[in-house]
């Protein structure tokens, strides 16, 4: 009955056991329809940022074992690059609440293409935040100080539980991703609890959205209320100062550009398409929105500073802005060049619909919150407040750059191992997969 | 009342923030108590079988969860969302009520073997999506085995193991696994049922079950919409083998060989095979 006249498959001489030699050694930890490079290839790309993590881990280690003088911070300049990154990673990291809270909460599906990715940054950012801080406070194993004897009026005992709970939080969110890996999901056990973990995520999604709202608000609270350095106090609402609600929003606007930003550099890195085009389009519609009514109220509020605040201290606002390099422009490029520029840009479709323009405006306001924390940290504490203060200038030291790049090589380690062996991206396989897409009868001529 | 925190004091500051602290430690560790008591649950109800399945097929991409309706042009593009649960859909129901008025009801086809894709396919049994067959055999007797298609994806198993006389089947739950291609196949049982006996698909089958009284067979695949899915499922292989390969495998002729890995050895069974019998 059967002719073996292979016309419908073309013969070739290999053997099965060949094919086998052939396929990357991890290929069984790869889930079905991914493509991804061959075993040589990545580990190439992930050596250098081991040498980098390798590397900050010993500064690291040095800060631990001789102590703070390993950096170029002191007593008044008790914020230095750490700090920087710390707020910086954890607003960009805003993207994994705010995804989970639009998904979840408001039951915007097409996020669900992101939201695995935004877990995983959320929870690289989070965590590369607390291995900064642990060394920054010089005392890490005395970390539950801050549990046992919390002083309930301050803002940054907020910061610290809502930071460590909402790490766990993320960390739980991280588990079914885990959990669903080729090996791991042939464990029924793994498969069905991830299963039953999935169907409470809207919890942990709100509880998240609780813990961020609070954290993120109170990091910013915290500059505001410092009535001893003009440069930063301002008047708010309540307990809360203006700054609270700018950080909150600041970072739930940002947080969607640099989910859109991130995905679309692991586009290009591995040439693959990854997200579908609407998807980027309502993160940056989003992003955009939230970005117009943030630079809004931010401009409100610099005008209520400059008026009213500063001056009532005895501070013409003018006069922080005397100190090179900290001139006017560093707030011009705050508010317009990194805040409004993004933010019209992304308001407008035919613009957002063109992948440069979203990638550039993304890029713009997430160096815009980066600048904001920068200017809250670093220029907060250099320019001088007291008649006889001088102003300071703080360049890190190797250890500070070090443990700083020890947290980005982390960072991109645990995102890239999570690339390789997860499915962040649940679009991937459909947007180009190794199977067909079309249908099958759509071939025939 | 917080015995552990130093310095607690019944004030305004210390009731909220550390009320507020512990509820949301209270919420999170209470959320996952509660997932992990409902997976012992699902264990002791029997029912893991269904959620991998759900689960499984939540991930498959839109090709590989077309309608049977769509196959068979019916409702061309439909996707199905219920996990080829066709008991449940209610549009599956209303075409067959509309089918069976005109007495074209597809049903099993007794001493009918369709060859035109050039594949032997008896339609004296039913077909399940992931590539297995359930033939009536004698009594309440059914075996189970690989259809035409699969077999010559899967023609070589490197390893095979089978279940215990006695075991209970469910349908979408593992009926047996295989290394075949490079990849691990569970292959999924087509009904629920308690296996009788086994085989190394020497007879073409590999195992016999009786079926449970409230088996369903409703979503199961009979007559001429197996011929079509069929249809399907062989271009489908074809594209796959096309598109891993980087080349032409469409037929315009011929029969198909009778080892379909052994005849294109560049393609990637691997995942053509996990594809076919819908893995992630």
């Amino acid at each position: 009955m059967h002719l073996e006249q292979p016309r419908g498959l073309i013969v070739a001489s290999s053997t099965l056991s060949m094919r086998a030699s052939a396929a990357p050694a991890d290929r069984e930890l790869i889930l079905r329809g991914l493509k991804r490079c061959s075993l040589s290839q990545f580990s190439l790309w992930v050596a250098p940022w081991a040498v980098l993590l390798v590397f900050g881990l010993y500064a690291a280690f040095l800060c631990l074992a001789r102590g703070l003088n390993q950096t170029n911070m002191d007593n008044r300049f008790a914020f230095g690059l750490w700090i920087f990154l710390d707020l910086t990673v954890i607003a960009l990291g805003a993207g994994a609440f705010f995804t989970g809270f639009l998904l979840y909460i408001l039951r915007i599906t097409e996020l669900r293409a992101v939201i695995q990715s935004a877990v995983v940054i959320g929870l690289v950012c989070y965590s590369g935040a607390m291995c900064a801080l642990a060394v920054d406070v010089g005392q890490p194993l005395r970390f539950w100080y801050t549990f046992a004897y919390p002083n309930v009026h301050s803002m940054l005992t907020e910061v610290t539980f809502c930071i460590t709970c909402y790490l766990c939080v993320l960390m739980i969110e991280y588990v079914p991703q885990l959990l669903k890996n080729r090996k791991l999901r042939q464990t029924t056990g793994a498969l069905v609890f991830e299963f039953e973990l999935h169907k409470v995520m809207a919890v942990f999604a709100g509880v998240g959205t609780f813990l961020s709202f609070f954290h993120q608000g109170s990091l910013g609270g915290l500059f505001g209320v410092l009535r001893g350095r003009p440069f930063a106090f301002r008047d708010g609402f309540a307990i809360w100062p203006s700054t609270f609600f700018l950080f909150v929003l600041s970072a739930a606007a940002v947080g969607p550009s640099f989910i859109a930003l991130t995905s679309g550099l692991v586009e290009k890195v591995t040439g693959r398409r990854l997200v579908a085009a609407r998807v980027y389009d309502k993160l940056g519609s989003i992003s955009g929105r939230l970005l117009v009514f943030y630079v809004l109220l931010k401009s409100i509020d610099t005008l209520v500073w400059v008026n009213q605040t500063s001056p009532s201290h005895g501070f013409p606002a003018h006069r922080f802005y005397q100190w090179s390099p900290f001139g006017t422009w560093m707030l011009l490029a705050e508010i317009i060049l990194c805040g409004l520029v993004p933010a019209l840009i992304l308001l407008r479709p035919d613009l957002r619909a063109k992948r440069v323009w979203l990638m550039s405006a993304a890029a713009l306001a997430c160096a815009g919150v980066a600048l904001n924390r920068f200017v809250l940290t670093i220029q907060t504490l250099a320019v001088p407040t007291l008649a006889f203060d001088e102003f300071l200038s703080y360049w890190p030291s190797w250890q500070e750059f070090a443990t700083f790049g020890a947290v980005i090589a982390f960072g991109v380690l645990v995102y890239s191992f999570s690339f390789r062996y997860l499915s962040l991206f649940p679009q991937e396989r459909e947007l180009e997969p190794l199977t067909n897409t079309r249908e099958p009868g759509s071939h025939r001529s | 009342m917080f015995p552990w925190n130093y310095g607690f004091a019944w004030d305004k500051g210390h009731i909220l923030f550390l009320g507020v602290f512990y509820t949301v430690v209270l919420v999170v560790l209470s959320t996952l108590l509660i997932a992990a008591w409902r997976t012992l649950r699902d264990f002791r109800r029997n029912s893991t079988a269904s959620i991998v399945w759900h689960v499984n097929f939540a991930e498959l991409p839109l090709s590989e969860r077309t309608c049977r309706h769509a196959c068979t042009g019916e409702l061309p593009g439909r996707v199905c969302e219920l996990g080829f649960n066709c008991g449940q859909c209610a549009t599956h129901g209303e075409l067959i009520e509309v089918l069976a008025s005109h007495g074209a009801e597809p049903e099993l086809m007794p001493d009918i073997i369709d060859d035109s894709l050039g594949l032997e396919l008896p339609l004296d049994r039913y077909y399940d999506r992931g590539h297995t067959f359930l033939k009536p055999e004698f009594g309440e007797v059914y075996s189970i085995g690989l259809d035409e298609l699969a077999a010559r994806v899967a023609t070589r198993p490197e390893s095979l193991e089978l279940p215990l006389a006695g075991t209970q089947l469910k349908a979408r739950g593992v009926a047996w696994s295989m290394r075949v291609n490079g990849a691990d196949v569970h292959v999924m049982s087509p009904i629920d049922g308690e296996v009788i006996d086994t085989a190394h698909g020497e007879h073409g089958w590999f195992l016999r079950i009786k079926p449970s009284r409230n088996a369903s067979f409703c979503h199961l695949l009979r007559g001429f919409e197996a011929v079509r899915w069929m249809t399907r499922e062989m271009e489908r292989v074809q594209l796959m083998v096309s598109e891993s390969a980087s080349i032409p495998a469409l037929a315009d002729g011929g029969m198909p060989v009778d080892d379909f890995a052994a005849a294109c050895p560049q393609a990637d069974w691997r995942s053509i095979t996990g594809a076919m019998f819908l893995a992630n």
